[in-house]
């Protein structure tokens, strides 16, 4: 084929090698501790070493050799493998992905390694482990100028950033702090939890049971010098132990917190918008707004205590269409993301006030659902049948109460005053719940305990469902709920009238018609 | 079908008109074939009588009290005729599809009634498939694929076969025509971004070296 002989074949740069024998190391590590260890036994250790270095050596070797690739007018070609050859060839305005990486060691040697992923793929990302500064800009660049639609994410790196023109103009939307770290940790209990599990388990794995026993021997002990029973020992070291594991992992998920999102910040840089992370391999996504589909925003209620929320970008990558949502701003204040949504979206202000109440069934619905939380809680701590025909087993809770059954009724007491709370907080729930509909965009804010928040181009919804249970039938109600590609919950607005459906369904037509047109 | 207003493509994208037997009415609303209570009642009887199966296969193990306690009663055999009969009847009756000027709505549900709203340009793909019993009453369904993850494959069964096959070539030439207008102008702001970076570096090279 006389088109190729006329490629023009690239090789990656040398020190591919290293990362390669890196790579084995690390996946064989394994296997190496293993044949080891056996070796150290008798007298072939120096021979195992010499051995798996030689073969390791050899392997990296044969797929640096074996890797190049080459860019042709319309196509990017890679060839690579030793046992089975591969060769990829992809069209160059098909790709929508291109990404850098850059762990430590790269950083060192100025080196990236490149992702290339094409759109309506299954396949995995191309990957080149070792290019430089130059080759990467070089692919980049012929990629920019095929696709218009190119995403790109890379890595930072001085050298490349202070070469690049483009730094010129960014401007610093976001940027982490201590105290933002310190609330995103202090109100991210499943991090801390998670880590607390794993110590726990690593180390009283095996003696858990024993430790726990010895705990509660010395809550008898001292407790019962003042007088204190039996039972109300026992719930009350069961209430310190959770509170202390809770206090625990609140500590490890702020010091967590605190690593992660060292130095963590967002610009605006040419139309794109980039998200330096990482404290240990510093890395940046540059991502472009018009691939962003939606702004989703999620309060827990200890944020919504500080009015503090995260904020997440849904943009699906190519083979997954389901739950694309990556970080966008770990914590931030309303302000905050007001401010970085015009950088997105140039007429997208995101409305501090002036949000819409929706119908006041939706309190209702809320104090109904409430109730049924309670009750099901109610029914499950308590016997079934004395709950379900609690005439009949009056007596035995007389008796209870004679017999001074404190864990019953002090549950029975705590489900009622769960039902209390919870009958105040579904009016603040009620009042998180709104919407705002301007000519692009749709402001949709819901809360159930947690709040959830979300900005929608009219013009990125796929469908618009409208769904009626029987009371809302009644009422003239509907649930809309907004179709959006790679989004994993469902954006859902309850309650609204009819006529508002109507419009937001109609507004939703002319936006996707005006685009087509 | 009546080409003359596929043909706009500048200014407000037309539905085209069906002349045919298979006459597709815009903003009719549409109702499934009587015959679809059917394949609706024999898949369900079908996944119960599996199911009934599976539950008696297993029941070997179980105690005699526990079956005559819990499975052999009247409100499970009520519930199973609930399921399996009244179920789809009560489906079929709120089943139905719209076409409209820009988009296309499907309604279903018995309680919670859904209505589906999926604008013409965001349709990819429509599909018809015909299981057995679809066969042997001579229905199809058509699955309409879109890039939402929640409706981003919706179906209407029970349509008949001229009328399935009908309506898949008028969706496909409405989705087509939509598709294709997008592609001319994907194409042409490439060009022109293609011009202007190519302007860009003949400037940069005919630039004076400083």
């Amino acid at each position: 084929m006389s088109e190729t002989t006329e490629l023009v074949w690239h090789r990656l740069h040398p020190a591919m090698l290293l990362f390669q024998l890196a790579g084995i190391l690390r996946r064989y590590f394994l296997l190496f501790v293993v044949g080891g260890v056996a070796s150290s036994r008798g007298e072939n250790f120096v021979y195992f070493i010499l051995l798996s270095s030689a073969l390791a050596l050899t392997v990296g070797m044969l797929r640096y050799f074996s890797y190049r690739y080459a860019i042709e007018e319309k196509y990017l070609t890679v060839t690579y493998g030793v046992i089975s050859k591969n060769s990829r060839r992809f069209m160059l305005d098909k790709i929508n992905h291109v990404s850098r990486h850059q762990n430590p060691l790269a950083k060192l040697m100025g080196l990236v390694r490149l992702e290339i992923q094409q759109e309506a793929s299954n396949l995995p990302a191309l990957t080149l482990p070792a290019v430089t500064f130059k080759q990467a800009e070089e692919i980049e660049r012929v990629v920019q100028l095929h696709s218009s639609h190119v995403e790109i994410s890379e890595d930072d790196s001085p050298s490349a950033a202070s070469a690049s023109q483009e730094n010129s103009d960014r401007k610093l939307l976001y940027q982490g702090s201590l105290r933002k770290s310190l609330l995103e940790g202090v109100s991210s209990f499943p991090v801390g939890l998670l880590a607390l599990i794993a110590i726990m388990y690593r180390y009283y794995g095996q003696t858990v049971t024993p430790f726990i026993v010895d705990e509660y021997a010395l809550y008898v002990d001292t407790l019962k010098g003042i007088g204190i029973s039996r039972d109300t020992t026992f719930w009350l070291f069961v209430a310190v132990s959770t509170a202390c594991l809770y206090l625990i992992a609140l500590a490890i998920g702020t010091m967590a917190s605190v690593v992660r999102r060292f130095r963590y910040r967002v610009a605006a840089r040419s139309g794109f918008i980039s998200i330096v992370s990482g404290a240990f391999t510093r890395s940046t996504r540059v991502i472009n707004p018009q691939q962003i589909q939606a702004i989703l925003g999620i309060a827990n209620p200890i944020r919504r205590c500080f009015d503090a929320c995260q904020w997440q970008i849904v943009a699906p990558r190519p083979g997954r269409q389901r739950g694309t949502a990556s970080q966008l701003l770990p914590i931030g204040q309303y302000e905050e993301i007001a401010g970085v949504l015009p950088a997105l979206w140039s007429n997208c202000n995101y409305p501090l006030d002036g949000w819409l109440a929706v119908d006041a069934y939706h309190r209702r619905r809320l104090w109904m659902l409430t109730l049924l939380t309670t009750t099901v809680l109610l029914a499950i701590i308590t016997e079934a049948d004395s709950f379900f025909n609690p005439l009949a087993d009056v007596n035995l809770w007389l008796r209870a109460f004679e017999a001074g059954a404190m864990v019953q009724i002090s549950l029975l007491m705590g489900v009622v005053l769960l039902w209390a709370l919870f009958r105040r907080f579904v009016q603040v729930n009620y009042n998180g719940a709104g919407y705002k509909l301007d000519e692009d965009y749709i402001f949709i804010k819901s809360a159930f305990l947690v709040q959830r928040f979300c900005v929608v181009p009219l013009e990125k919804i796929q469908a618009v469902v409208f769904s009626r249970s029987p009371m809302q039938r009644l009422r003239g109600l509907v649930t809309i709920e907004l179709d959006i590609n790679g989004i994993l919950r469902p954006v859902r607005l309850y309650n609204v009238s009819n006529e508002l459906a109507e419009q937001i369904r109609e507004s939703v037509i002319a936006v996707v018609n005006r685009q087509n047109n | 079908m009546n080409e003359e207003n596929t043909s706009n493509g500048s200014s407000e994208h037309q539905v085209p008109q069906a002349s045919s037997s298979n006459d597709i009415l815009i903003d009719h609303e549409y109702r499934l074939a009587p015959l679809v209570q059917i394949p609706m009642v024999g898949s369900r009887i079908f996944v119960c009588a599996i199911l009934v199966g599976f539950i008696m296969l297993l029941g070997l193990g179980i105690p005699e009290y526990f079956l005559d306690k819990y499975l052999y009663q009247p409100s499970l055999l009520w519930f199973v005729a609930l399921v399996c009969v009244l179920w789809p009847l009560l489906a079929y009756r709120f089943w139905s599809y719209q076409l409209r000027k820009f988009d296309i709505i499907v309604k279903s549900g018995v309680l919670m009634r859904r209505e589906i709203s999926i604008p013409w340009s965001r349709i990819q793909q429509v599909d018809s498939r015909a299981g057995p019993l679809d066969r042997l009453c001579g229905l199809k369904r058509l699955v309409l694929h879109s890039a939402g993850s929640r409706a981003g494959r919706t179906s209407i069964p029970g349509i008949q076969l001229g009328l399935a096959e009908a309506l898949q070539g008028h969706l496909a030439q409405i989705v087509e025509q939509f598709h294709g207008l997008k592609g001319d102008r994907l194409a042409q702001t490439r060009a022109a971004m293609h011009a202007r970076k190519e302007a860009a570096t003949v400037a940069d090279q005919e630039r004076p070296l400083e």
